[in-house]
């Protein structure tokens, strides 16, 4: 670490010699290495080394800096990126103001065990911080997020930066993956250092995946084959696009239906086997339930009443057994409870489930008699025509309230559907697609596993906008069409990164679901109403966005992206659909605003 | 920051809503039924057969508007239904949704649905007179028996398989 500022005297140290190089210039060598596409970050003062080294000695490529208006929104952007693209987004940020202002998106992403690659900046010698900078110093910075991040180091030298820097990198990635956190000296960005006396840079590979053990995983293939009604729960089982395969091919093996939970996508939604529009059934069905990556089994298979007096009761029938295989049970912390209730299994493997996948298949394979895939030949037709049952219901009960307005859901849904189905699209974010009575789930095909990005993990309400710009910056290179349904009150939390979008010519499609409340708050208070035997109607106050309206269309136009709306006649969406696609398919983002039914 | 907690308020569900963890419920019976009328027998949108054939959607261009009727009892259930947050389960036309069953056109018999109203079996959130009175009961059925019946899904384009 550095010596204090007065040992040295004025107009000795100004510039850099020739023969040396900044600190952060080699932090970007090592960001460089481990191959950031981009960086995300509001501009602070304690990363001002870093910031510059990134856009003149890094020529603001690889990584390029993403202008965000909020910490929050660049953590939940690179949230939204990790999903779309498969690797991390580094964000960078004030050690204090920032990442306060970036802690909730943290939190989602820890709740997702998604990996954000997070630095942060602190002038840690106290003799050396400008009046400002002590406000924004602090002794230890990756406090107040190490609950909900999976590591994090201040590293005291360049050395020590570039093995941490490759070390958080192999942790963030490697399942039960989380973000990680790096605080940079202020002293230590700036100083200068001889460039021959650079540090190398580790060239750690990354860790693979923990399978589970073989002789679990042979157990389960045995109770597989056996089982007369297996359902396969997924949620966050796809972490690679080979994930929708593998779990096609266990599928379609054993005959057995799966229940989509979509954190991930997992399984296309058309596919014979998906049993997701009649999960409940599904589950009350089988007698073997396994849960791949399900991040609360418990209530997969239980359900917990919320009335005056909570009672539990089993979903699944009498006898059913239950297998769990998850790095749920390889990472468990104490303070936040994201660990949900424990739930009683028959076998529980402690590993990653795609990873275990292939193993536990050639299992199956092994195991599986002529009489056995008989079986399970009979079980997949059935569970076919219970799929084209669900799927037939879902298209009678989007034709209720069709030509209303406000527009319902399942209109929105189906007009959009619309003008995707002949595109490349990617769904990158919907509060009411990742609730799995969401209309698009029921209406489009998703099969391709870029087709929907999940949710924000945490419940923590904020993710969707900023989520669905690193979505789309992610899928911009691939070409895709990037749609978002976006909710109101997702989006005013942080609207600026509406900007981000227009700035940087990310090309998003961002259709309103403007109902205009908080309305799943709504319901809590008007819940409390009934339980209290108190008048329900003002259960609306404190949760509407109403009087005045937002106008959501201004709101985009003022930070110069395309928009239209408030449209109200269900008529109008399709061609304001179709004009916003073609600014979206010249590179720029639009927002539609459609004013809609509550859900 | 306020964080979501999915929580269902209706009494049945879609059955799909019903194994994503958060979401809840199934029904479940804590009391037992009222006497002089039996629960309704237990749906959700996803369960239910459909309903209705005719045609009798206003076209594309005319949206319909949730309130607009000749009748001042079904215009009155509509505000009740609105105002008594029915709509955030079962939404603003009585269609249903994920957390709550569709309800109109054809809504249960009269006695049943009061009995539910005040005593649901599952999820739902119990509305007892006080909150809502049997006359108000009353107007919100007119309004959900005059939910307009959506055209047959064949002559819907857009949901085409």
């Amino acid at each position: 670490m550095t010596a204090a500022g007065e040992a040295i005297g004025p107009g000795e140290v100004q510039v850099l010699r020739d023969n040396q190089r900044s600190g952060s210039d080699f932090m970007v060598d090592v960001l460089k290495a481990l191959g950031f596409e981009y960086v995300a970050a509001n501009p602070g003062s304690s990363f001002r080394g870093l910031h510059e080294s990134i856009i003149n000695y890094g020529g603001n490529k690889n990584p390029e800096l993403i202008t965000c208006m909020h910490e929050e929104s660049a953590v939940a952007m690179a949230h939204g990126y990790y999903k779309a693209e498969g690797k991390p987004m580094l964000v960078a940020a004030h050690g204090t103001v920032g990442l306060q202002h970036a802690s909730m998106a943290l939190y989602n992403a820890w709740c997702d065990r998604v990996p954000v690659y997070m630095v942060i900046g602190n002038y840690n010698d106290a003799a050396v911080r400008r009046p400002a900078e002590w406000y924004h110093g602090v002794q230890d910075a990756a406090l107040m997020v190490r609950d909900f991040t999976k590591w994090d180091d201040t590293p005291w030298s360049l050395t020590h930066f570039a093995e941490s820097a490759v070390r958080a990198y192999n942790v963030a990635v490697t399942p039960p993956m989380a973000p990680v956190v790096l605080v940079l000296d202020g002293i230590l960005q700036e100083e200068g250092v001889d460039s021959n006396k650079l540090p190398a840079i580790p060239k750690a590979p990354i860790p693979a995946p923990p399978q589970g053990d073989s002789a679990s995983v042979e157990q389960a293939a045995r109770m597989l084959v056996a089982a007369e009604s297996p359902v396969l729960v997924v949620d966050r089982l796809a972490r690679t696009p080979n994930g929708m395969k593998l779990l096609v091919e266990l599928a379609e093996l054993v005959g057995a239906g799966v229940v989509d939970q979509t954190s991930r996508m997992n399984f296309p939604t058309r596919h014979p086997l998906n049993q997701t529009l009649r999960a409940a059934a599904a589950i009350g069905e089988a007698d073997l339930v396994v849960g791949l990556e399900v991040a609360d089994f418990w209530a997969s298979v239980n359900v917990l009443r919320d009335q005056l007096h909570r009672s539990t009761e089993p979903r699944t029938k009498a006898g059913a057994k239950m297998i769990t295989i998850t790095t749920g049970d390889l990472y468990v912390r104490a303070n936040y409870q994201d660990f949900r209730r424990l739930q009683d299994v028959d076998l529980a493997i402690a590993a990653d489930g795609e990873a275990t996948l292939p193993s536990l298949i050639e299992a199956v394979k092994r195991l599986a008699t002529a009489d056995r895939k008989r079986v399970f030949q009979e079980r997949a037709g059935k569970l076919a025509e219970l799929n084209r049952v669900a799927a037939d219901r879902a298209r009678v009960n989007a034709s209720f309230a069709w030509n209303a307005s406000p527009v319902s859901t399942a209109r929105l849904a189906a007009e959009m559907w619309a003008q995707l189905k002949t595109e490349d699209w990617s769904l990158v974010s919907s509060y009411y697609t990742s609730d799995l009575g969401g209309w698009p789930r029921r209406l489009w095909n998703f099969d391709k596993p870029y087709q929907w990005l999940g949710h924000a993990g945490g419940g923590g309400i904020g993710y969707g906008a900023p989520a669905s710009v690193g979505g789309a910056l992610a899928n911009k290179k691939h070409g895709r069409l990037s749609v978002a349904i976006q909710t109101d009150g997702d989006l005013m939390y942080a609207p600026g990164v509406l900007w981000t979008a227009a700035h940087h010519r990310i090309p998003l499609l961002s259709v309103m679901n403007n109902n205009r409340a908080y309305h799943m708050e709504l319901m809590h208070v008007q819940r409390m109403c009934n339980a209290r035997n108190r008048s329900v109607d003002r259960g609306a106050i404190g949760s509407q966005i109403t009087d005045p309206n937002i106008d959501y269309a201004k709101l985009a136009a003022s930070m110069g992206v395309y928009a239209e709306g408030p449209i109200e006649n269900p008529a109008d969406l399709g061609p304001a659909l179709k004009r916003a696609i073609a600014v979206v398919k010249r590179g720029e983002p639009a927002v539609v605003d459609v004013v809609t039914q509550v859900r | 920051m306020r964080i979501v907690v999915l929580v269902m308020l209706a009494s049945t569900i879609s059955i799909a809503a019903q194994i994503r963890p958060t979401p809840q419920p199934p029904p479940r019976r804590t009391a037992p039924p009222p006497k002089t009328a039996p629960q309704p027998k237990r749906e959700s949108p996803d369960d239910r057969e459909p309903q209705g054939s005719a045609p009798q959607a206003p076209t594309p261009q005319q949206p319909a508007a949730t309130q607009v009727s000749n009748d001042p009892k079904v215009n009155e259930g509509a505000a009740l239904y609105k105002k008594n947050g029915c709509y955030e389960c079962h939404v603003n036309d009585g269609q249903g949704g994920p957390q709550g069953p569709r309800l109109g056109p054809n809504p249960i018999p009269m006695p049943r649905f009061v009995a539910y109203v005040r005593n649901p079996s599952g999820d739902m959130p119990p509305f007892t007179a006080k909150v809502i009175a049997d006359d108000d009961l009353a107007k919100i059925y007119a309004f959900l028996q005059s939910r307009p019946t959506p055209p047959p899904v064949k002559d819907i384009p857009l949901l085409a398989p």
